[in-house]
C-alpha cells in the first residue's frame, strides 16, 4: 500500500511538472519573437538553400542567412539562380535526387509536388508558429485537393502594372484610376507613344493577362478551375480575341515594344525601360516594385502602382492576392526538423523580416507585418504603396477568384499562347483575333490531354 | 619481348602487355565514353519509347512519340528553321574561313599573331558570355541597330522581328570560323607552288587558279570542313537559348532549343528523346548524302 502510494505520488508530481511544459509547448511554443526565446544549437550543422531572384533580393537574404548563423550556429550553403535558370537547375538537381533541404517553389508547385514535404506536422506541433498567421493566409499555400500545406508563403503578391507619372503629366494623360479599363490605356499608349517616340510599355506577361481579360469579361468567368484540376473556361473565346487584337494593334503601331525588347529585358524587371525613363508603363508582380524602384530612383524616377486595366469599368478587376512564392522543405532532405526551424525563423521573425522587408511579399504573419509598418524606416515611401495595393486589390470581390496552385499544363499552355498565338498574330500568321482565339482554345484542350495522360 | 607480350605468363606480364598498357592509358576516356555517352544514348533511345518525366517511372508506349512527332507544327518548324540556320550559316563560315586562310598564308612576320587572334572567336565562341556580347551588339538599343536605323528603317530591331532574327545568329556562328581556317591554311600550304607557277606561265590569271588549282586540292579539307561544321550547325543552342529564347513566334527556335524546352520546361523527356533521335537520323542521312557524293566532287592527288 505505502508502495502503491509512492508510485501514485510520484506520478502525480511528475504530471505536475510536465503539465506547464505541455500547456507551453502547445501554443506559439517556437515564437521566435517571444521573449528570452532560447535559440536551438545548430553549430557544427549544415542545411542548404536555394532560391530565384533579383540582386537586391540576393542582398536581403544572405544577410538574413547570416543572421540566422550567429543566433544558432546553422551553417546554410545557397544558391540562388534569376527565374528563368532556376527551372532547369532544378530538374537537374530533381533527377540526381539532390535536391536542397529548403527551396524555393512558384505557385507551380503542382508540377514539382512529389518533391515536396507537406509542413501539416510542423505546424500542427508548433515547430512552425502559425499563431500569427491567418487561416487564409496559410490556405493561399495549401493544396485543396488534399489539405497538404505545401510550403510556408513568403508573403503575398498581385499581378499589377506600375507607371511613371512624370510621363503622364508630359504627355498630357491622366493618371490610371483604379478601375481603368483597357481603353484607358489603349488611348494613353497612342498619346505616348507619339509624344515621346519610344513605346510606352516594354514589358506585358501575356498569358496571364489573357486569363485576366477571361475573368473581367463576364461575372462566372475564369480560364481555370478554382482547385487548378480542370479549365473553368468553356469555350467562349471573344474575351481572348479581344485582348489579343487590342495588344497585337498596339504593337504594331508601336506602342508597346516588339517581342525583341520584351525579350531582352525578360525576367530581370531592373533591365526595363521603365527604369530609365523611357518607357510610361510596365507590367510586375508587386513584390518586385522594391528591386524596380532602386534601380529608378538612381536615375531620379519615381514610379507608382496602379491596377491592371478592366474590360469594363464597373466590372471584375481579373486580380488576385496570391502567394509571391513559398518555401518548401525537400522530402528526401535529412535535415527537415532543422529546416522547419529556420523556416519558423524566415517567416516569423520580426528581426529577418525588418532584413528582408517584404521584398519577396507583403509578410503572412501579422505581428511581422505590423512592426514593419510602425517602422518608418522599414515601410518607406516605395514599401507604402506595395501595402496599399495590395490592400486594395484585396477589396476587389472577384480577388480570390483563382486558384493556389496553377495547374501543371500551364507552363506550355501559357508558352503557347504567347509564342504561337499572340506572337503569331503579329507576324500576321491568322486571319484575325478570332481566328487566332478559337485555333488557342483548341490547342490549350490538347495539351491539357497530355499531361492528364502523363 | 614481342613474345612475351604477345603471351603474358605472369602479372607482370600480364602488367607489361602492350594491349594491357594501351588500354589502360585510355582508360579515362573508355569510362567517360561508356559512362558519359554510350550509356546516355541507350538510356535516351530507351526513353524515347516512354512516357517519361524526369524523376518518375518510364511507362512503355511504343511508337507514340515518333507518331506525334509527324503532326507537331512547332517540332516541323524547328526542323526547318535549323535547315536554314545550316544552309545559310554553314556555307557563309567556310567562305570566311577560306577568304580569310588565303590572306594568311602569305608570309609575313605577324602571320602567327593574325592566326592567333582570328582563332580566338573559336576558343570563346560557343560561350554564354559572347552570346551576351552579340545580344548587346544587335539588340534594339545596339550599335548595328542604330546604324541600320541612321539609314531611315525606323523602328527596325532584328529581334523583334521572325524574317530577321536569325539573322544576327548566323553572323555570331560564321565569326566563329577559326578552326576551319586553320584546318584550311595547313591545306593551303600542301598546294605544291609549282602548279600555281605552270599556270602563271600557262597565262592563267588568280581567279582561274583559284578554282583550277586551289579549289580541287582542297577539296578533301573542304569536305572535311563541311561535315564538321554541318554537324555543329545542326546542334546550334547556346546563342538562341540566350539571345532569342527561340522567338520570336519559334523563328529561331532551333531543333536543340525545342528539345531542351519539351524535356525540361515541359518535362516531357521521352518525347523529348525521341527528337532528339530524329534529329541524329537526319544528321546522319545527311552526313551520308555528303560521303555518298563526295566522290564526285572531291580530288585526290594520289
Amino acid at each position: 500500500m505505502k508502495k502503491f502510494l509512492v508510485v501514485v505520488l510520484a506520478l502525480c508530481l511528475a504530471l505536475s511538472m510536465m503539465a506547464p511544459a505541455l500547456a507551453e509547448k502547445a501554443e506559439g511554443w517556437n515564437n521566435v519573437n517571444a521573449e528570452g526565446y532560447q535559440w536551438p544549437d545548430y553549430s557544427g550543422k549544415k542545411i542548404s538553400f536555394m532560391w530565384w531572384g533579383s540582386d537586391t533580393r540576393a542582398q536581403k537574404t544572405i544577410e538574413m542567412i547570416d543572421l540566422y548563423k550567429q543566433l544558432t550556429g546553422l551553417e546554410i550553403e545557397y544558391e540562388y539562380f534569376d527565374g528563368g535558370s532556376y527551372w532547369t537547375q532544378f530538374q537537374a538537381k530533381q533527377a540526381a535526387h539532390a535536391l536542397p533541404d529548403v527551396f524555393q517553389m512558384g505557385n507551380n508547385w503542382l508540377t514539382y509536388y512529389d518533391t515536396i514535404e507537406p509542413l501539416n506536422a510542423y505546424i500542427e506541433d508548433g515547430t512552425i508558429d502559425t499563431t500569427a498567421i491567418s487561416e487564409a493566409m496559410l490556405a493561399t499555400t495549401k493544396n485543396q485537393a488534399n489539405g497538404d500545406i505545401t510550403g510556408m508563403s513568403n508573403g503575398t503578391n498581385a499581378r499589377c502594372f506600375c507607371y511613371n507619372p512624370a510621363i503622364f503629366d508630359e504627355c498630357g494623360v491622366a493618371y490610371p484610376t483604379e478601375n481603368w479599363t483597357w481603353d484607358d490605356f489603349a488611348a494613353a499608349c497612342r498619346t505616348i507613344y507619339e509624344k515621346t517616340g519610344n513605346p510606352a510599355v516594354t514589358t506585358l506577361e501575356y498569358n496571364s493577362l489573357a486569363f485576366s481579360t477571361v475573368t473581367q469579361w463576364k461575372e462566372g468567368y475564369n480560364f481555370y478551375s478554382m482547385d487548378g484540376t480542370s479549365f473553368a473556361f468553356e469555350g467562349d473565346t471573344a474575351p481572348l480575341a479581344y485582348i489579343f487584337d487590342l495588344l497585337t494593334t498596339l504593337q504594331k503601331e508601336g506602342a508597346i515594344a516588339d517581342y525583341g525588347i520584351q525579350n531582352e529585358i525578360g525576367q530581370n524587371v531592373e533591365a526595363d525601360w521603365i527604369a530609365s525613363g523611357e518607357a510610361a508603363i510596365m507590367m510586375l508582380s508587386s513584390n518586385q516594385f522594391q528591386a524596380l524602384s532602386n534601380v529608378a530612383k538612381e536615375n531620379g524616377i519615381t514610379l507608382e502602382l496602379c491596377t491592371i486595366p478592366r474590360v469594363h469599368a464597373d466590372g471584375q478587376s481579373g486580380m488576385v492576392v496570391r502567394s509571391s512564392q513559398e518555401m518548401c522543405i525537400y522530402n528526401e532532405s535529412q535535415n527537415k526538423e532543422i529546416a522547419a526551424n529556420f523556416l519558423n525563423f524566415f517567416v516569423n521573425s520580426i528581426e529577418a523580416n525588418k532584413i528582408l522587408n517584404c521584398e519577396r511579399g507583403v509578410s503572412i504573419n501579422s505581428d511581422v507585418l505590423a512592426a514593419l509598418k510602425a517602422d518608418p524606416e522599414k515601410t518607406d515611401e516605395v514599401t507604402g504603396k506595395v501595402y496599399t495595393i495590395i490592400d486594395l486589390i484585396g477589396s476587389f470581390p472577384d480577388a480570390a477568384n483563382s486558384s493556389p496552385a496553377e495547374p501543371a499544363a500551364n507552363e506550355e499552355i501559357s508558352d503557347s499562347l504567347k509564342k504561337t498565338y499572340f506572337q503569331g498574330l503579329a507576324e500576321g500568321k491568322f486571319e484575325s483575333a478570332q481566328d487566332a482565339a478559337d485555333k488557342f482554345w483548341v490547342e490549350a484542350q490538347e495539351i491539357w490531354a497530355k499531361y492528364e495522360n502523363q | 619481348m614481342q613474345k612475351a607480350a604477345q603471351r603474358p605468363r605472369s602479372a607482370l606480364g600480364f602488367l607489361h602487355h602492350d594491349n594491357t598498357v594501351g588500354y589502360l592509358f585510355a582508360l579515362p576516356f573508355i569510362i567517360g565514353f561508356l559512362g558519359l555517352t554510350i550509356y546516355p544514348m541507350g538510356l535516351s533511345l530507351y526513353y524515347s519509347f516512354c512516357n517519361y518525366k524526369i524523376a518518375s517511372e518510364p511507362e512503355w508506349i511504343g511508337l507514340t512519340n515518333y507518331i506525334n512527332l509527324f503532326h507537331d507544327g512547332t517540332f516541323g518548324n524547328s526542323l526547318l528553321v535549323t535547315i536554314q540556320y545550316v544552309v545559310i550559316g554553314v556555307p557563309l563560315k567556310l567562305i570566311f574561313a577560306l577568304l580569310i586562310a588565303m590572306l594568311l598564308t602569305k608570309p609575313t612576320r605577324l602571320q602567327g599573331l593574325y592566326r592567333a587572334i582570328y582563332y580566338i572567336p573559336s576558343l570563346i565562341g560557343g560561350s554564354v558570355a559572347v552570346a551576351l556580347v552579340w545580344k548587346q551588339l544587335f539588340g534594339s538599343r545596339g550599335p548595328v541597330v542604330t546604324m541600320i536605323k541612321g539609314l531611315g528603317a525606323t523602328g527596325f530591331n532584328f529581334f523583334g522581328n521572325s524574317s530577321w532574327a536569325f539573322l544576327p545568329l548566323v553572323l555570331c556562328n560564321a565569326w566563329q570560323f577559326g578552326s576551319s581556317m586553320l584546318i584550311f591554311a595547313s591545306g593551303l600550304k600542301q598546294i605544291p607552288r609549282d602548279y600555281y607557277e605552270a599556270a602563271e606561265i600557262d597565262g592563267a590569271n588568280v581567279i582561274k587558279r583559284f578554282f583550277s588549282i586551289t579549289l580541287p586540292v582542297l577539296s578533301p579539307i573542304i569536305l572535311f570542313n563541311l561535315i564538321m561544321q554541318l554537324i555543329s550547325g545542326f546542334m546550334t543552342f547556346t546563342q538562341a537559348q540566350i539571345i532569342t529564347q527561340g522567338g520570336p513566334n519559334y523563328a529561331t527556335n532551333y531543333i536543340a532549343l525545342n528539345i531542351f524546352t519539351e524535356g525540361f520546361a515541359y518535362s516531357h523527356m521521352g518525347y523529348a528523346c525521341a527528337q532528339s533521335w530524329v534529329m541524329l537520323l537526319i544528321m546522319a542521312a545527311i552526313t551520308g548524302i555528303i560521303f555518298k557524293t563526295s566522290s564526285y566532287w572531291t580530288f585526290y592527288e594520289n
